[in-house]
Parts: structure tokens; sequence; C-alpha cells
């Protein structure tokens, strides 16, 4: 079985990889039938922090963009990665349940589930979820680097993934981690233990191991690969679809995709990135540091941005120290979002105060509480557990309950019995005037693409039923349209 | 905690990789001295291909360039790449010593030395004349993959290399084909075998993996890299000393260079691309093919164009196989000039006439009869070698033994009364035409980086000594300069 098939980031990790989520739905339509006439295995689409960006930044309703390509896209799966909602905060079930779905009505098909510790428990749960209301799940293997996740650590947890009964598992590398000798050691082993459970591998480029990766997990048997098209493909995103599909044939695989078809979508985002002023994803240098301190590209920018606010922008080497640290002390974290995120505010509190938790994040006391997963609390270094609980704050938080609100009553809070299910969620992720102003803004239009603008016109005015002939005339430029039966 | 060295390619390799060698002279010279201090184990300058393209076409004096180069790196040795001037041809040795002379004396002190087939007998004449001009050499252990280059071969080589009077041998890659775990399987290979020779580690980034390559080299022990400066690192090129000095701090060696003072050199040649619109080198992906034709990426272009121009543009993916072909039939030469470009000239003749070797070049014929490395003769498939040889024009060749020109004669056909030694190389290696077309174009000038001119005006005036006090006046701007005793 030599066949590769793709799975497609472009509209989903791409742009969140690359363009911090600000792909406006009229850029997507005009490539929608394209895309589903290459012959992906599926195409990701969308995420849930897309859809505070969408109501708030790009004034579009996100349900609507999902109804807008599920009616393009009809023959490949669209595929939703939304473990949680509130990235901080706590998500009620009966909200993270309606998004569920209101996203399945609108014509999404697959969700791509994680659980932040690898948890059988926390995948179990959420599957059965996804299952009730009619997405198919895939399960994450989340990729990480510390002395906790050696071999027996992936072989054990891809067992217990694969006991859930998920269609397929997904080897994921959000950090862009994995090397191609450590994809060589480590595919044979997930491989090996997810039994009859097919494997697809999720990699990014960020020290511009990407294609290596991809490459080597192939070799090792994987059939499945997400990639991204360029230019939504390399930097920080996934594998260039091209460059993986051309690699894997010079190696005698069959990449089981129409690349002719794609590349006017290539030449489509290209056009919107250098007329927007969008990055343009590009292969970068391999960066060793990367694997000491495994901060995500972006929450290094923050942390930056963080210490500069304070005066402190000279001790960010010091601040990454410190996350290596901090990470260790609490029982080597996933480095994946919001985890991540805890530990390294917690480490730029550390160097600002020069006290190491004199004061922490209620993030962190979470954190130690168990609130974030339960090993967590379990693995961390006691002594430092100790620390973080022996303050009031802590206590406090330690006695707080979280009750589930009922869907009727956000809905009571939000507008009334009157308000509908899409419209509530919306109201929910952002506010009632965040989506007012949204709905103001008017539906999308498609993004003009300026590579034809003239057979783009004729086309469009060729398509009007409510009149018979059109002229459009300026000095030196006359053109008649004129409708007649064919004979 | 081992010390990581470094060379610096950019002014050799760098832009002989991305901008096609046409960094002039006056480009060069307004950041040697910052390269030269920034603590280089050597700089490359210049190699024998580097002549014709600086007399025709740049109208640089090539030796001008090393005396001016030499003149402001007092502290890092100048370094020649001692490849053929004629690439296709063969040098006669008496022109190529006194070459090497006149290189000596305008500053060279150390060369590279290659020999395609890293043939020892190759190495050892090249040795001795480098070493008789005063040019300290380095051999070429150079990188290949083949049938025949096994882990045996390279340890074969690399062991009779040193047995020869040398004290530095450097393990290259110019097709950028050496990968991380190649590296790390033959680097201690060539370190154990390489005696007292110090050896340093050259690579490109033309599939996308020379900066992990030189990691591993770096780990398996190998302390000198050959890198270059941005935006002439990556892409086709040498690895960026940024990144190689970055990763190997991040593993814990120590890095002997001072890279604060090599980013103004970074912004002048960044600043000189856009405004000349040649390439900025990049990373690039990796990409397996190359692994299998092991055509250089200029010869890709070229091997296109050919077929292009007899209507069969549209046969490359061919040519490339073709290629692949042909050169396991010559025996795996390794793919570098100028034997890649014999095996790529026949793979297109090959596809162009649709017979295999029913035409053939008399570079091919050559090769056949051992002109270029003996070991082609053994290693050859042997009725691919009586096809080629089975014609007129092979036994016409055999029969004429290429005539090797002494100095004297070299001296009554290009020399003359009054003609230097420089002046008749440049002459030899092009034509007095030419020569002269370089001459009437004058001295190279500075290319100043127009970022900071008025930086670059104080600075040049200041150095002038027949002026005590300098006032410039314009509406809205007044500059006075004047000298003062400390």
């Amino acid at each position: 079985m030599n066949r590769i098939r793709f799975v497609d980031t472009t509209l989903r990790d791409g742009h969140q990889s690359l363009w911090a989520l600000r792909m406006r739905t009229g850029m997507m339509l005009p490539i929608a039938e394209r895309m589903d006439a290459a012959g992906f295995e599926s195409i990701e689409l969308t995420t849930a922090v897309y859809f505070r960006i969408a109501i708030r930044d790009l004034k579009e309703d996100p349900f609507a963009m999902i109804r807008l390509m599920a009616g393009r896209i009809t023959k490949t799966p669209l595929r939703l990665i939304a473990s949680r909602i509130n990235v901080f905060g706590y998500d009620p079930p009966s909200m993270y349940r309606l998004f569920l779905e209101r996203c399945v009505a609108n014509g999404l098909k697959e969700i791509r589930i994680s659980d932040p510790w690898n948890d059988l428990e926390g995948w179990r749960r959420r599957a059965a979820l996804a299952r009730s209301v009619g997405l198919t799940p895939l399960l994450n293997i989340i990729y990480s680097v510390s002395p906790r996740h050696g071999d027996d650590y992936y072989a054990e947890r891809t067992r217990q993934a694969a006991s859930v009964g998920v269609f397929r598992l997904c080897l994921k590398d959000p950090g862009g981690l994995l090397t191609p000798e450590r994809a060589r050691t480590l595919v044979p082993i997930v491989l090996a233990n997810a039994g009859d459970t097919p494997v697809e591998l999720h990699t990014h480029c960020t020290t511009g191991l990407g294609p290596l990766v991809a490459l080597e997990a192939i070799k090792a048997g994987v059939r499945i690969v997400n990639t991204g098209l360029p230019p939504l493909a390399d930097g920080s995103a996934l594998p260039s679809l091209f460059n993986v599909a051309r690699n894997a044939r010079a190696l005698g695989f069959e990449p089981d995709i129409d690349e002719e078809v794609l590349r006017p979508v290539s030449e489509h985002f290209n056009t919107i990135a250098r007329r927007e002023g969008l990055p343009i994803g590009a292969p970068v240098e391999y960066d060793y540091a990367q694997y000491l301190h495994q901060v995500p590209g972006g929450m290094i920018s923050n942390l930056a941005n963080q210490l500069r606010l304070v005066g402190l922008d000279h001790r960010l080497a010091e601040a990454l120290e410190e996350t290596i640290r901090v990470r260790a002390e609490w029982g080597y974290p996933v480095m994946v979002t919001p985890l991540s995120q805890f530990v390294g505010s917690q480490a730029a509190i550390n160097v600002i105060l020069g006290e190491r938790y004199k004061e922490v994040t209620d993030q962190t006391i979470g954190y130690a509480l168990g609130y974030h997963g339960a090993e967590g609390a379990a693995t961390m270094d006691p002594a430092v557990k100790a620390k973080i609980l022996d303050r009031p704050r802590a206590k406090q938080l330690a006695a707080l309950e979280f009750p589930d609100q009922s869907v009727e009553q956000t809905r009571a809070k939000l507008g009334g019995p009157d308000t509908g299910d899409d419209e509530l969620l919306m109201r929910w992720f952002t506010s009632p005037q965040d989506v007012a102003a949204m709905r103001a803004a008017g539906p999308p239009c498609d993004y003009a693409n300026a590579v034809r603008p003239l057979s783009a016109l004729i086309d469009a005015l060729s398509r009007r039923t409510d009149c018979s002939s059109i002229r459009v005339q300026k000095p030196g430029f006359t053109l008649t349209l004129e409708k007649r039966t064919v004979p | 905690m081992t010390e990581i060295r470094f060379v610096d390619t950019t002014l050799r390799d760098g832009h002989l990789s991305l901008w096609a060698s046409n960094m002039t002279t006056g480009m060069m010279l307004p950041v040697a001295e910052r390269i030269d201090r920034a603590g280089f184990v050597a700089m490359e300058l210049i190699s024998g291909a580097h002549f014709k393209k600086a007399i025709r076409e740049l109208k640089d004096d090539p030796f001008e360039r090393v005396r001016l180069v030499a003149k402001r790196t007092p502290n890092t040795p100048l370094r020649l790449i001692a490849g053929a001037v004629n690439i296709f041809g063969i040098d006669p040795p008496s022109m190529y010593r006194l070459f090497l002379e006149r290189l000596a004396a305008a500053g060279i002190s150390q060369a590279r030395i290659s020999d395609p087939w890293n043939n020892p007998e190759g190495w050892r004449r090249r040795v001795e004349m480098n070493a008789a001009a005063g040019i300290e050499p380095i051999i070429n252990l150079i990188y290949s993959v083949s049938p025949r280059h096994t882990d045996e071969h390279f340890v074969e080589r690399v062991e009779a290399a040193a047995r020869l009077p040398v004290k530095y041998l450097c393990f290259k890659d110019p097709g950028g084909l050496l990968t991380p775990e190649s590296t790390a399987r033959l680097a201690p290979l060539v370190l154990r075998h390489a005696g007292k020779m110090q050896v340093e580690f050259h690579t490109h980034c033309t599939t996308g993996l020379g900066p992990l390559c030189a990691i591993e080299a770096i780990k398996a022990g190998i302390t000198v890299i050959n890198t270059a400066i941005p935006p002439l690192a990556n892409g086709a090129s040498n690895p960026s000393v940024y990144n190689v000095a970055a990763n190997a701090r991040a593993l814990g060696y120590r890095t002997a260079v001072d890279e604060d003072l090599l980013h103004a050199v970074t912004d002048h040649f960044t600043s000189i691309a856009r405004h000349e619109g040649f390439p900025i080198g990049r990373p690039l992906e990796y990409d397996v093919a190359q692994y299998h034709h092991q055509v250089p990426g200029g010869m890709i272009s070229n091997l296109g164009h050919q077929l292009r121009l007899v209507g069969k543009g549209d046969r490359i993916e061919e040519a490339l196989e073709e290629t692949a072909r042909v050169r396991a039939e010559l025996g795996y030469p390794i793919m570098v000039t100028p034997l890649s470009q014999f095996v790529g000239s026949q793979a297109a003749i090959n596809i162009i006439t649709g017979e295999r070797y029913r035409e053939v070049t008399d570079q091919t014929i050559d090769y056949a009869l051992g002109r270029f490395g003996k070991e082609a003769v053994e290693a050859m498939d042997p009725e691919v070698r009586a096809k080629i040889l089975d014609r007129p024009r092979a036994r016409e060749l055999e029969r004429t033994e290429p005539h090797l020109p002494t100095l004297q004669e070299m001296r009554d056909k290009y020399g003359g009364a009054g003609v230097s030694d420089e002046e008749m190389l440049l002459r030899w290696i092009t034509s007095k035409a030419e020569v002269d077309a370089m001459h009437a174009a004058g001295a190279p000038k500075e290319y100043r980086s127009a970022r900071q001119p008025l930086v670059a005006m104080v600075e040049s005036l200041s150095k002038r000594t027949g002026t005590e006090r300098i006032h410039v006046g314009k509406p809205g701007f007044s500059l006075t300069m004047e000298k003062r005793a400390r």
C-alpha cells in the first residue's frame, strides 16, 4: 500500500499559523470547489478561536462561513479543531455542546480532539460528546519532548487512544519539535500500538524540519499526512502539499492528490498575500534553541512584549530559561495551549519580581489544584505545589465550584427566548454589541481576484437573468453582451 | 568547552552560488575590514573560475582584487579555491604554476585543492605546486553519493591524504548531498583517519539541510565550519554564520566569531542585492529528487535551455533520468565541474539524437581515454567505453596527445616586451582585447551603500590628508570639519 493521502490545513491551521486567522470568507469561497475536487481525505475548516476573530475583527458570521463553504465542498469532509472554546477560562458544558451541535447543523462532519495531557478520560469524554452530536471524532496524540515523554509513554497513550474506538488517530506535533531521527523511532511505536486504527501525521515547520519529518513518517508507514498549500505552508505552518507529494513520489510512493487543480489555489492566496501585506510562508532555518525551551514562537513575542512593558526586555533569554525550569517543576506539561501560556506567564512573573512564585496567577493555582488535568497536579514538584497553594487566594479558588449554566439560562441573559442558537453562541463568544456590529457590516462578499478582472466581470454579468442585453462603455472600451438562444 | 571557528565563504562561494559571481571588487572593499576583524580562520576570496568572469564582465582585475582586499585584511589568511582556470580544457602546468606564484605575491596564503576523483596522485601534484608557490594547501575530500562512494572509499582516501605533506583537510559537499544521518556517520570516520590534519567542513544548503549537517559535523567533533554571511548564505550557498553559531551555542559550544561586527556586512550586501536585483539567499525546502540525479541547480537550468533550443523543452525530466544513467555508465564520477558538465552534455545529446552515444563530445572521448582521471577507465561500463571509442574521431584524439606548452612558448604567444607576468596570465585566460577593455574601465570604485550617505561622506572626508579644514554648505545644512591635535 503505497498510496499517500492528504488532509488540507490551509483554511484553518495555515492562516492561524501565518495570517493570525485573518482569512475572510470571501477569500475562501472562490477556491472552495477546486479544493473539493483535489481529492483530500479531509479539509480542516475552522477552530473555536476563529469565531471571536471572525465576529469582532473580520465582522463576519462564522456560521455563515461554514454554511457557504459546506455548500461548495460536498465531497470532502470538513473538519473542526476545537477541544475547548475558552482558552483560559472555564467552558460550561452546555454551551460547548450547543456549539458542536450548531457546527454539525451548519455543515461540519469531523472533529480532531486533543486533551492537553493525552489523558484517556479526557479523550473518552470528548469523543463521546462529539459522537452524540453527530461529529466523527479523531484523537490527537500530542508530541512533546521531556524526560516524561519517552517511547513507553507514547506506546501506552497510543494504546489508550486506540481503545476509545475512533476511526483515526493523529500524531500531532504543534511545536514542530519532531526531528527526522525521532520520527524514525516514534512513528513505528505509535503505528504498532494503534493496531488497526490508521494514524495521520500533523507536524509544523517551525524549525524547518516539517518536510523531512513528513517523509520519515511516510517511510515508517504513515499513509495520511496533514499539509498546507503555499503561501500558507512552511514558516510556522505545515509542510507544503506540493513538497511532500513531490518528495514522496521521488521515493516511490503514490500521492493520491491532484496537484494541478491546486496550483491556482496557491496563486489565489499569493495574490491576496501580496495585496493585503499578509506573510508568505517560506522555509525557515533550523533552530536548535527551539528544542530547549519549547516555547511556541507566538508566545516568545508575547513574553518579550510583557518584559518590555516593565523595562526588562533585555532579560528575555533569562525568561526562556525560567520557562524551562517552571515546566520541569510542573511535571513537564505538553507545551500546548493553554498549558504553555500558564507556564510562560508564571515564568515571566518570576523573572519580573525577582523571586520565584512570590506572586502566582489564578491559572497557576488552578493548575496545582488539578483543574487543568489531574496529571498536572499529581506530577508537580511537591515543594513548588505547596508554595503555590500556601496563600489565601489558593484556598478561595479551591473552594470554588463551577456550576453548569444551562443553555436557557444563558439565552435568557443574552437576548431572550427569540434568540436563535447561532446568534446566542456568537453573542456568548463576544457580546450582543459585537454581533450587532458584525451584522451591520453586511454579508461576506467574494474577494475579487484581480488576476482576470475582465473575464470575472463578463462571467458575472452573463449569469444575470433579469436582463437580456448589457452594455458597458468607457472611452476606448465598449463591451456588449446579449442573450441569444443557442440554435 | 570546545570552541567552534569559522571560514567565511561570502566573497567567493557566496556570490558564486547566488549571484553568478557578479560581486565586484568595489562591493567587497567597504566591508573587507569588518570581515577581517570578526575572527574568521580564513576568508575565501577567489577561484580559478572567477578570473574570466571578473575580467570580461565585471572589468575587474582579479590580481588587483586580491591586492586591495589583502591590504584591508591583515588578520585573516585569504584563500584561493584552486580549481582549473580552463574548465573544459587542460591548464598547462607551466602557466598554472605562474598563476599561483602571482596570486601568492598579491596576497593569497592558502588554497583549497580538489581532484574530481579524490585521487591521491592528483592531490599530490597540486599540493606540491601550491607549496612551491608558497601557498598553504588544504585538501578537499569531496562527498558524493553512488555505489562506488562507500564509507570505505572515503576512509581509504582520507588515509591517503594524511600521508601527504598537508596540515588541513576539508570535507566538502558541493552538491549539498549530505544529510544529517550521513554526516553523523561520515564525519567521525573522516576525523578518525585524518591523522594530524585539521579537518574543516564545507556543505551547501541546496536541499535545505546545510544548517543541520553543520550541526551534526560539530557534534561529531569538527571544529572549523565554512559559512557565509547572509544574504549570501542559504539557497544554493553555504549555511549562514549566524545560524550555525547560534545553534552551536545552544548546544553548549563556544563560537569564535564576532557576529555583531557582521550585521553591517549583511546590511551592505542586502542593500546591494536590492539595488542590483541580485538574489537574496533563503532557506529551501527539502528536495529528494536532488539525490537521484545529483545535477547541480545551475546545470539543470542549462540543460533545460539546451533542450528548449531544439524544441525538446518538455523532456527535461527524461534528460535528468538520462543524466543519472550516463553517470552510472561512466563509473559514477563525482558530480563536480568539469565532470558534471561532461555527463550532463552527453545525456542531453543522447536525448536530442534519440540514440544513446551515437554522437559523443570530444570531452566524452577524452574522459574514456582517461585524460580526466585514470580511475574513469577502470570504473566505466566496458561496453559503453567501447562504443564511445569505436569511431574515427576517438582514434584521432587518441593519437594526438594534448600538447602542454612551456612557459617560454606561452610568453612568446601572450607576452612580449613590457608585458608583466600578471598581464600575460590575464591575456591567456581571456584575450588581449578583453584585458585592454578591462584596464580602460579604470580602477575599482568602492560601492557605497546608500544607507548612510552622510556617515560615509564624513568618514571619507576625514581621511583626507591634504586639507586642514573642510566646509560644506547648502541651504539649511552646513558641515564644518577641522583637524585638531588631541
